[in-house]
């Protein structure tokens, strides 16, 4: 890929009519629009782009290199839960494993009552979204992609008689390196560093990266962003940028962050707050039989209880999760690891009703605040349940292990009813999360445009802006969303709007 | 991604990583064989010793989780993350070098241990039913499964993805 982005190699001082701060699913899509309307756009990313040059050989590389925090970013609450994001350019769909689902109508129904109606327009919402997963090249994961795991998983599903599918990605190349969240070392992959943001520079958007934005401040006559310029960790300048209107794109956690660490917090007391996590609990077994890890990262999905919001999908297949989940040292963990072609693995995720909070970050650390309430709670052991009954009675494992704190291995469902009582307290539960939702929410901080309440020029465009949470991954609901908060803003700065698929 | 979701050190973990941190450095560490960026000697003697007792050496896999190659994924992985966790991740070793003081096990530091007290000493981390303690162990646990797991060697020894070689080549 050629590059379309600029990297400085000292102090950034510009201007601009728009500047974007992110390159995620949000941000990407408003560079995109705002920049093919005519408007003269800035994007400024904190990470770098991937590049075959830079492209991380491992796991612990990826983590450590692009994802927020080396990976680390982590809750305060019960129980702490891991929130993953991606950083470089293209953001979370760099890293994340490309599924996409549409946004459920009742979300929307949701959306629309904690946020006066900002979505009634339901028709356009969904048109929108149709037109977002034709340009992300949106396909159902064919049965010839399904790795071992995804094929395992499906299998359990369908011999229990559950509602299932292949999970729909964007991964129009995809040839089944099962290594999505390294970032796609074959182009298979559209994210949206390979398509939107390429858009976007095409339609005249500077593309910054390296940018690591610490201050904005808002003024009736536009916004004044400062910042450090950085490579390879070290800051090597400052950014001093202005412009007419600040888009925020920095994700859930990045944005009110950035806003509160700006002291936005005294003017606007709902930035940081309903935080939805979407948390995940896994659950891993053993299978009888060799099975190939190759094929999609994640490539099916159960939906059975999704009126329980809780939402099965087969999960990645890396050996230092196997590992560190199994209840075993020593040699006979060594042992049981040269059995990784055996392995298999689901996460159930729910629709969260806990809603914590964002805070004002501390000594470079996001700081999260997020409880599991009763409910969650309960329906978190409900989704573990389910998924040992998935590999246990649906696939036929030798045996399970859910994931909480000393956790022991399960062979039959009493096994697992007894291991996880539905009074299991909240704190033995070892969640994961990587889809932070709705903490600058249109409806509450922002009004139905995505404009922050009680500022001048500040727009919030990205995952934090949404009403509440999808109950799915949210990709493809952040970039409809976005789009709607871009054509508004087209609009207001009167652009010409053009169509989101090209003629 | 799934891998770290268990490197939960909860508020109870921080509390007992911050008084092993308080402890008064007791003995001598041998200096590291390998160039550090952010682990001392000690943190990175203890590291070693945790690593060779939790992934030892084994037929078929590559080196140990205390080997130089382990030990400076782990080092490379500290010194990325913020300032706090990696407070928090250089008291970690600490913990257990001077956790038999709070298991109730005598006072021995476990870098001073035999194969056979380590055994039993390490058997009451496994064991305890008390959750700071699970946390701890379930941190220093999902390290080793970055530090060892995901090298290239080693995940071809076991025969997972780890280069892009896929379905169709």
């Amino acid at each position: 890929m050629k590059p379309y982005w600029n990297t400085p190699t000292e102090s950034l001082s510009t201007s601009a009519d728009v500047v974007i701060i992110g390159s995620g699913p949000g941000g990407s899509m408003a560079a995109m629009t705002l920049a093919e309307s005519g408007l003269q756009v800035i994007l400024l990313e904190k990470g770098a782009a991937m590049t075959s040059e830079n492209m991380p050989p491992t796991l612990r590389d990826a983590v450590r290199d692009w994802y927020a925090e080396s990976a680390f970013r982590t809750t305060k609450g019960t129980p702490p839960c891991p929130v993953a994001g991606g950083e470089g350019l293209g953001g979370g769909t760099l890293v994340n494993s490309a599924l996409c689902f549409s946004t459920p109508e009742r979300s929307l129904t949701h959306w629309n009552e904690l946020s006066n109606g900002a979505f009634s327009d339901t028709v356009r919402y969904y048109d929108i979204q149709s037109q977002v997963k034709s340009v992300m090249q949106v396909a159902e994961t064919p049965e010839w992609l399904l790795s071992g795991n995804d094929a395992a998983h499906k299998r359990g599903a369908q011999k229990l008689g559950w509602a299932e599918g292949n999970i729909h990605r964007n991964t129009p190349g995809c040839i089944g390196c099962a290594r999505c969240n390294l970032g796609c070392p074959s182009e298979g992959k559209y994210s949206t560093d390979k398509g939107l943001l390429l858009r976007a520079a095409n339609a005249g958007a500077q593309i910054i990266t390296g940018c690591t934005v610490t201050h904005i401040k808002d003024t009736p006559n536009g916004v004044h962003i400062t910042g450090i310029v950085r490579k390879n960790g070290h800051s090597i300048g400052t950014i001093d940028v202005s412009c007419a209107t600040l888009v925020l794109s920095a994700g859930a956690i990045g944005t009110p962050s950035l806003l509160l660490d700006s002291g936005f917090g005294s003017i606007n007391e709902h930035i940081g707050t309903g935080l939805h996590l979407q948390p995940v609990a896994n659950t891993f077994g053993i299978l009888p039989e060799a099975i190939s890890a190759r094929g999609a990262t994640q490539g099916h999905y159960v939906d059975e209880f999704v009126d329980e919001n809780i939402l099965l999908e087969s999960n990645p297949i890396l050996a230092g999760a196997f590992f560190q989940s199994f209840p075993i040292f020593g040699q006979e963990a060594q042992d049981l690891m040269k059995r990784s072609n055996h392995f298999v693995s689901t996460g159930s995720l729910i629709r969260d009703t806990s809603e914590g909070r964002v805070v004002k970050p501390s000594n470079g650390a996001a700081q999260i605040y997020y409880d599991i309430n009763d409910l969650d709670r309960q329906r978190l052991i409900k989704g573990l349940r389910l998924g040992c009954q998935i590999w246990l009675e649906g696939a036929g494992v030798e045996r399970v292990v859910p994931s909480i704190f000393g956790t022991q291995w399960c062979r039959t469902m009493d096994d697992v009813r007894e291991l996880l009582p539905m009074n299991l307290e909240a704190g033995a539960l070892t969640l994961y999360a990587s889809h932070p939702q709705a903490s600058c929410r249109i409806g509450r901080a922002c009004d139905a445009q995505g404009k922050l309440l009680h500022t001048n020029n500040i727009f919030v465009c990205d995952s934090s802006a949404l009403p509440s949470n999808v109950g799915r991954n949210p990709q493809i609901s952040i970039m409809t969303v976005a789009r709607h908060i871009a054509e508004s803003l087209v609009h207001i700065k009167g652009g010409t709007l053009q169509p989101l698929i090209m003629g | 991604m799934i891998s770290r979701r268990q490197f939960l050190i909860g508020s109870a973990g921080a509390g007992i990583i911050s008084a092993a941190v308080g402890v008064r450095h007791i003995g001598t560490y041998p200096e590291s064989v390998i160039e550090l960026r952010t682990l001392s000697s000690r943190e990175a003697h203890i590291y070693s010793i945790l690593g060779e007792w939790m992934v030892p050496p084994t037929a078929g896999l590559p080196g140990n989780g205390g080997d130089s190659i382990s030990l400076a994924n782990i080092d490379r992985l500290i010194a990325e993350v913020p300032d706090a966790t990696r407070t928090l991740l250089l008291g970690l070793p600490l913990v257990f070098e001077h956790g038999a003081i709070l298991l109730d096990w005598g006072g021995k530091r476990l870098s001073a241990m035999t194969v056979e007290e380590m055994d039993d000493y390490m058997n009451l981390w496994i064991t305890s039913s008390l959750l700071p303690v699970q946390q701890l162990l379930a941190a220093l646990k999902t390290l080793y499964g970055f530090a060892y797991y995901e090298r290239q060697d080693v995940l071809d020894a076991i025969g997972l993805p780890g280069s892009c070689s896929g379905l169709v080549q």
